[in-house]
């Protein structure tokens, strides 16, 4: 691995506060975080501890109450809704716990989805879906529903969605945890070789097993980063 | 642009597919707009119809005419005789003189009338004499099936000629031409000189008495004086036979008005001059053209009307419609939280949200046309009734329709949008 020295994410300072009525509650506490062009990083941590917080500022889902944050060089904090929509549509790939697929629409369809938000003509997207598709291999199950597909199947496909608009930054939030032991490693696998191909990748997981994979792993315990290595 | 009209496509691919998957839903959903706009069209054509008839009878009348008639009175028996009685009733000379005189009418033809049985060889038939005069023609607007009209020579001749109405002659002649044939009223006989062409039935709905002018017979005015006089000979149900004899001088006046403004005016005068000229309201005063403008205002009433309960079935259908968007939204939580993180900016989800609700209603307002197209051709059929579908009906209906969607489609599709996509993510 080289060429390791552009920085992707630039966070300073970041803090998160949550306002429940009378309570303010400090989800992320004086963040700070770099992680620079493909490199594959764990954040580890209890639930809440912020991990996922920290993974939606991130993912340009919310933004910071204080603090700085510069995805690719574009400083989040200036931006609003419609703004942080074209970035996650850009620069961004999530990959959830639950998959998140829409029911209603087939493997090309789903892997598809954020092209559609672009304007793209349809062949074009059908083409794109149809090469990520197989290179998740799920050649043979393109016209499937989600419904139709295994666990590991559909993770799959949300990580061939999460490739299509090819984003700076892979974003998995507890990939793997509602997979069995197996289907979960072929997944990390998978994974694991997207970033040997040049993909920027974070994951988010409290299973040591699964943080293994990152180059560094960031721990995170009530919202502070307090340990990395 | 060509970027724009891809994913326009698309959103409206995936509404018509997510409608398609909840297809007894939509369908229940649409009910509301359906009969909405069903019943705009056809309520609109059956109204449009009705009133449509009422303008044809009146103007069978004529617009610029004012019609006035003797009317006879339940009191108007002066004396009794044993079994006759003896009445005076109606319009006189002095009326007509004095009518005559009004610089803003073109012409007066006044008429006297009778009831009786129209004979030829063994058949008879019931009718109504006119006795007038040959300006009657063009004031009622009688056109000819065959034959001439009476003329100013058959008037000054007192010629026994007859121009019998187009059910008269279907009756006596069915087969037969009926020119110059010899019909016989009362033992005189007349020649068939002409047969005036089939007109509409006026019917008492439209604000005045019912008759048919297919069973009129026309002589000269002359002829009928010098036959009949001015005695009106009617018989009265009873226990013995007895009969009513009036002193009539005119039944009818038609007078035409030079111009259509002028025949508000005209009609007050006549109506002082029948004032002053008779102690009993045994006359009366019909103006066309004032029943055409109560039938138009009776329709724009009607209309108003109509147009109330439409609208209120199309909110109760939008309403309908919201409800429905309003749990699909709650629904799809996940999948608004899904499409925001992979970009969906709030506008495309409003547009997704909006398009569905709109081809919703437009389906439905599409179904609906076809129903209220349907509708007035059944009520044609079965009840006989004249139904006239407008082309804006349809317009209106159908652009209500969408509107409804659009108005009834913002507020779920705001709220979709504006769900924070975190939550809507984790939305079980």
């Amino acid at each position: 691995m080289n060429d390791k020295n552009n920085l992707i994410i630039l966070m300073k300072n970041v803090e998160k506060i949550y306002n429940l009525g009378q309570v303010q509650v400090h989800a992320l506490k004086n963040v700070n975080l770099e992680v620079k062009e493909k490199e594959h990083i764990s954040i580890m941590g209890p639930s809440g501890s912020g991990k996922t917080t920290l993974l939606n500022i991130i993912g340009c889902l919310d933004k910071p109450t204080n603090g700085t944050y510069f995805l690719d060089s574009v400083n989040i904090n200036q931006l609003d809704d419609n703004q942080l929509s074209e970035i996650r549509n850009k620069k961004i790939g999530f990959v959830f716990q639950n998959y998140n697929l829409i029911p209603q629409l087939n493997v090309i369809e789903n892997i598809g989805l954020p092209l559609i938000y672009r304007g793209i003509d349809e062949k074009e997207i059908e083409e794109k879906a149809k090469y990520y598709a197989n290179l998740v291999g799920l050649g043979d199950r393109m016209y499937h529903r989600p419904t139709e597909l295994s666990g590991g199947q559909q993770q799959r496909v949300a990580i061939a969605r999460a490739l299509v608009n090819e984003p700076v930054i892979l974003l998995g939030d507890e990939p793997t945890g509602n997979l069995d032991t197996k289907t979960g490693k072929e997944i990390m696998e998978l994974i694991k070789k997207l970033n040997e191909m040049g993909r920027t990748i974070i994951i988010i997981t409290h299973d040591p097993k699964i943080a293994e994979y990152g180059e560094r792993i960031v721990k995170i315990l009530d919202g502070e980063i307090i340990d990395e290595r | 642009m060509k970027g724009k009209i891809n994913y326009l496509l698309r959103i409206i691919k995936i509404g018509i597919k997510n409608l398609y998957l909840h297809k007894l839903r939509s369908f229940l959903t649409i009910l509301g707009i359906v009969f909405g706009v069903a019943s705009v069209i056809a309520m609109l054509a059956i109204g449009e119809g009705a009133s449509f008839e009422a303008r044809e009878k009146i103007k069978e009348l004529g617009s610029q005419n004012i019609i006035i008639r003797s009317v006879k009175l339940p009191e108007t028996r002066m004396t009794q005789e044993a079994t006759t009685f003896v009445g005076v009733y109606g319009l006189l000379e002095s009326d007509y003189k004095m009518i005559k005189t009004i610089p803003s009418i073109d012409i007066i033809v006044p008429t006297w009338e009778m009831k009786e049985e129209i004979r030829y060889m063994e058949k008879g038939i019931q009718g109504r004499v006119v006795c007038t005069y040959p300006e009657y023609k063009d004031v009622m607007n009688i056109g000819l099936e065959v034959g001439r009209f009476l003329t100013q020579i058959d008037m000054e001749l007192l010629q026994p000629y007859a121009v019998i109405g187009y059910s008269i002659r279907k009756s006596l002649f069915p087969s037969e031409d009926p020119i110059g044939k010899t019909i016989t009223i009362r033992n005189y006989n007349f020649k068939v000189i002409g047969v005036a062409k089939e007109r509409g039935i006026i019917t008492e709905t439209t604000g005045f008495t019912a008759e048919d002018v297919n069973f009129d017979i026309y002589i000269p005015f002359t002829t009928g004086r010098s036959y009949f006089g001015e005695f009106e000979i009617t018989s009265k149900q009873g226990p013995i036979m007895r009969w009513e004899r009036n002193w009539v001088k005119y039944h009818r006046f038609i007078v035409k008005v030079s111009e259509t403004d002028k025949i508000l005016t005209t009609s007050a005068i006549i109506e002082n001059i029948l004032k002053t000229n008779h102690k009993k309201d045994d006359y009366e005063i019909l103006v066309p053209l004032q029943l055409l403008m109560q039938a138009e205002h009776t329709k724009r009433i009607f209309n108003i009307v109509l147009g109330s309960i439409a609208a209120i079935s199309l909110v109760v259908g939008g309403i309908g419609i919201m409800n429905i968007m309003l749990a699909t939204v709650t629904e799809r939580t996940r999948e608004i939280g899904i499409r925001r993180a992979v970009g969906a900016k709030r506008k495309d989800i409003i547009s997704q949200f909006l398009l569905e609700t709109v081809i919703l209603s437009a389906t439905g307002g599409f179904i609906g046309i076809i129903l209220g197209i349907l509708i007035p051709k059944l009520v044609t059929k079965f009840a006989g009734m004249t139904t006239i579908i407008t082309w804006w009906s349809i317009l209106l209906s159908f652009t209500i329709s969408v509107g409804v969607g659009i108005t009834f489609g913002i507020y779920p599709a705001r709220k979709a949008a504006y769900l924070d996509p975190i939550q809507a993510l984790r939305y079980e």
